[in-house]
């Protein structure tokens, strides 16, 4: 497939109204108004393709480069990478940053994480003039703080994507509110689509080859980090602030203990450590031994005091 | 025309039911300018008649309401065409008088509802208020 078999028309890899809409909101970012994209789909679909086709064209307005998909700067597959891109993205002063749910959502709890990270990213990083690209399943996830805030203005809704090319509509910040509120009121939510029109509808193209393997290789790697971390729950292995909610203390003390005590982690997956059921043992033992023996509590002002009173 | 006889009409506020009633005299107007120019395009004599009496109601129902938004001058031109029109162009020209307030105190007007780009997300967030 050659290069202009990848463009439309227009020269991008995407037609409809999408090009003049992503200029609309680059408008807005810059007089200093947090503003979101958000892109929604199924599995499969091309939610981080057309995200990445959308970060290259709104680089191409502020005449950089392509994304860089090898370090990514501008793309964070989940929450734990979001906020250290957005810092990247401030200081290298690139313009659009995108986050990718990538598997967050499958985790307890992780929804309520997610929102309350978004909240806090928008009070704080607002004047950075970064447009954020969200990249997750379904859009109704998201906490409606966020949209009374008015911070989501598009919705990029992706759906039937062909082995060429797939086709999205796009959303306006109203119609977001009406999907939800009929979403609300109905049993099979994906109905609420076919009562409410997108304001504009397009096709998108695939990525040329090498960008397509790039993005399975962080796909992949990313869905490998998914599954360590499935097995080491299996194995029954602990992180810090776990072996600190067993213990019924705080995580410092448990990582001031851990060092004390020289216990080793079983293993190390992106920068986390995980104990054995063994460590917890340990300090549970500790735990005993220290209140049978409690350290006698000093009496007296400190020596320092009473070398000076001498 | 409201029917004062109805006991639909009891319970109706007099602002609705007037309401009412200046749309029916305005549409009585238009139907009796229409009669009169069926006659004249058939080149058969017609007279001004039955319009005038009809403006002159549709006056007689706005008149408290002309005197207060129109200037003295413009009213006073109204009335005098209403009253005693010679010809038709003071009708018309009455009529239209009319016709303009009516549409600016949004008795007639049906064309408020925005037009907008609606394919433009950020011009139909602004226009609904978000």
């Amino acid at each position: 497939m050659g290069a202009k078999d990848l463009l439309y028309n227009n020269g991008l890899p995407f037609n409809g109204d999408l090009a003049e809409n992503l200029d609309r909101l680059i408008d807005r970012v810059n007089s200093g108004k947090a503003s979101v994209l958000i892109i929604e789909g199924g599995v499969g679909e091309g939610k981080t393709t057309i995200a990445v086709e959308v970060l290259d064209y709104i680089n191409s307005k502020y005449n950089l480069p392509p994304i860089d998909l090898i370090d990514r700067p501008q793309l964070a597959m989940g929450g734990a990478e979001f906020m250290q891109k957005l810092r990247v993205c401030h200081e290298k002063k690139l313009p659009v940053v995108a986050y990718d749910e990538a598997g967050d959502f499958s985790r307890r709890g992780s929804l309520t994480q997610f929102n309350s990270m978004l909240n806090r990213t928008f009070e704080t990083f607002r004047a950075f003039r970064i447009l954020v690209v969200i990249i997750l399943p379904n859009f109704n996830v998201l906490d409606q703080n966020l949209f009374d805030n008015k911070i989501p203005r598009l919705m990029i809704s992706l759906k039937s994507r062909g082995s060429s090319y797939g086709s999205y509509g796009g959303y306006s910040l109203y119609r977001m509110a009406l999907l939800r509120s009929y979403m609300q009121k109905m049993r099979i939510k994906n109905y609420a689509y076919s009562l409410v029109r997108p304001n504009f509808r397009g096709h998108f193209k695939n990525l040329p080859i090498n960008r397509c393997r790039d993005l399975d290789q962080i796909s992949t790697s990313n869905k490998l980090a998914i599954l360590a971390k499935s097995e080491v729950k299996v194995e029954g292995l602990l992180t810090y602030p776990e072996l600190a909610a067993k213990l019924l203390k705080s995580i410092s003390w448990v990582r001031a203990k851990v060092s004390e005590l020289k216990l080793k982690e079983n293993r190390i997956i992106r920068q986390v450590k995980y104990f054995g059921p063994e460590t917890l043992g340990r300090l549970s033992d500790h735990l005993e031994v220290m209140s049978e023996n409690p350290k006698p509590k000093r009496n007296g002002p400190p020596k320092s005091i009473m070398k000076d009173l001498v | 025309m409201v029917n004062f006889n109805s006991e639909a009409t009891v319970g109706v506020p007099a602002e609705d039911v007037e309401k009412i009633s200046i749309l029916q005299r305005r549409y009585d107007f238009i139907e009796a300018v229409e009669s009169y120019n069926k006659q004249k395009f058939r080149q058969i004599n017609s007279d001004l008649s039955v319009v005038r009496a009809r403006l002159m109601s549709l006056f007689l129902e706005l008149h408290a309401m002309l005197k207060r938004r129109l200037t003295q001058e413009v009213f006073s031109e109204v009335q005098n065409f209403c009253i005693s029109a010679e010809s038709f162009d003071q009708v018309m020209s009455a009529f239209i008088t009319i016709n303009t307030e009516l549409d600016i105190i949004k008795l007639i007007k049906i064309d408020s509802r925005v037009v907008y780009n609606e394919r433009d997300v950020e011009e139909e967030n602004k226009i609904k208020g978000f």
